[in-house]
């Protein structure tokens, strides 16, 4: 797929028509393509896309950030890399708090419950 | 208004004209999977292969790259590196080069990213855009190289063929049969499309590349 191409899916892809169609989808019985399976690669970006696309103007209503990140897309992909990467760093710091032993419960059981 | 500009504003309306209508035939690319369109007063049509024409192109694609295999004329992707390499281009040098200027182009991405999410300034944003629109130009003019010189391999010329081989098969013409409309084919073997030197087939060819997409690489 070349760059034009790619720049046209993502024109489409940021529409409110097709942006309306992409949250109906996920919600109600509304299909995005006449298939349903056996999706082509060109199907499948677009896909990418909307969701892509949905995030970002998301963060837009929100106030996160500013319209002006939607006038180039050098801006929208910095940010969703940028989001992508930070994200990722929030769930593994997460993770990394569940999973750390509870310093109580070697004060709270002291001596080890027998196995039966 | 002087000639110049008449003819930079008529580029610049045929550019806006040219982008919808691509707009308008992705969109359909996208719902049905076929496109319809007039070229010189005949109307085409393209679909997506079907399972049948999918399988009949991966036997021709072996038995393109058999053919192609069996002759010493032709090399792998690998012996041509290795051709070339001989001769001073370093390929698979490229290759690290272009990884090397995506990784720098990712972490000038990640300082416009911090830059937009702390809603900083707009020239600061547009430092970061230049710079990564420079190494942006830089990789694809590397890879249009690369690709370029990796053209001739067994590999791309067996993927060149199944892209003919299955344009050939989805491509179809409205002919009026006295009252009734009847879609045909617009070439009947593979060989008639390969000779189609008009400007048609390439049209034709720009719209099959995408519906075709991964399927030729089956």
């Amino acid at each position: 797929m070349n760059l034009n191409t790619i720049s046209n899916i993502r024109t489409l892809a940021k529409s409110s028509y097709f942006q309306t169609i992409y949250s109906a989808a996920k919600e109600q019985d509304v299909k995005i393509f006449e298939n349903n399976i056996n999706f082509t690669d060109l199907q499948i970006t677009f896909l990418k896309y909307l969701s892509f696309y949905s995030s970002l103007l998301t963060d837009i209503a929100l106030g996160d950030i500013e319209e002006i990140v939607l006038t180039n897309e050098i801006y929208e992909d910095s940010y969703m890399l940028y989001k992508s990467k930070k994200d990722r760093k929030t769930l593994a710091s997460n993770n990394k708090e569940q999973s750390a032993p509870q310093k109580t419960s070697s004060w709270i059981f002291k001596n080890p419950p027998r196995s039966e | 208004m002087d000639e110049i500009q008449k003819e930079e504003k008529i580029a610049e309306e045929t550019k806006k004209v040219n982008d919808v209508i691509d707009l308008n035939n992705i969109q359909d690319l996208l719902k049905k999977n076929e496109i319809e369109f007039e070229l010189e007063g005949t109307k085409y049509r393209i679909k997506k292969p079907d399972f049948k024409q999918k399988q009949e192109a991966y036997q021709k694609r072996i038995e393109k790259f058999t053919e192609l295999l069996a002759n010493d004329k032709y090399l792998l992707e690998e012996g041509l590196k290795k051709m070339y390499l001989k001769r001073g281009i370093d390929l698979d040098g490229m290759l690290r080069k272009m990884v090397q200027l995506q990784k720098e182009r990712d972490n000038f991405s990640l300082k416009l990213g911090e830059v937009i999410a702390n809603k900083g300034s707009q020239s600061d944003m547009e430092q970061y855009k230049d710079e990564i629109e420079k190494l942006n130009a830089t990789i694809q003019e590397l890879s249009a190289k690369r690709t370029g010189l990796l053209e001739f391999c067994i590999e791309n010329q067996v993927l060149i063929y199944t892209y003919s081989y299955l344009t050939s098969v989805i491509t179809d013409k409205l002919v009026k049969d006295g009252d009734k409309e009847n879609w045909v084919k617009v070439w009947n073997t593979l060989d008639e499309f390969q000779e189609d030197k008009d400007r048609i087939a390439n049209k034709i060819s720009y719209y099959a590349a995408f519906i075709i997409g991964m399927d030729a690489d089956i």
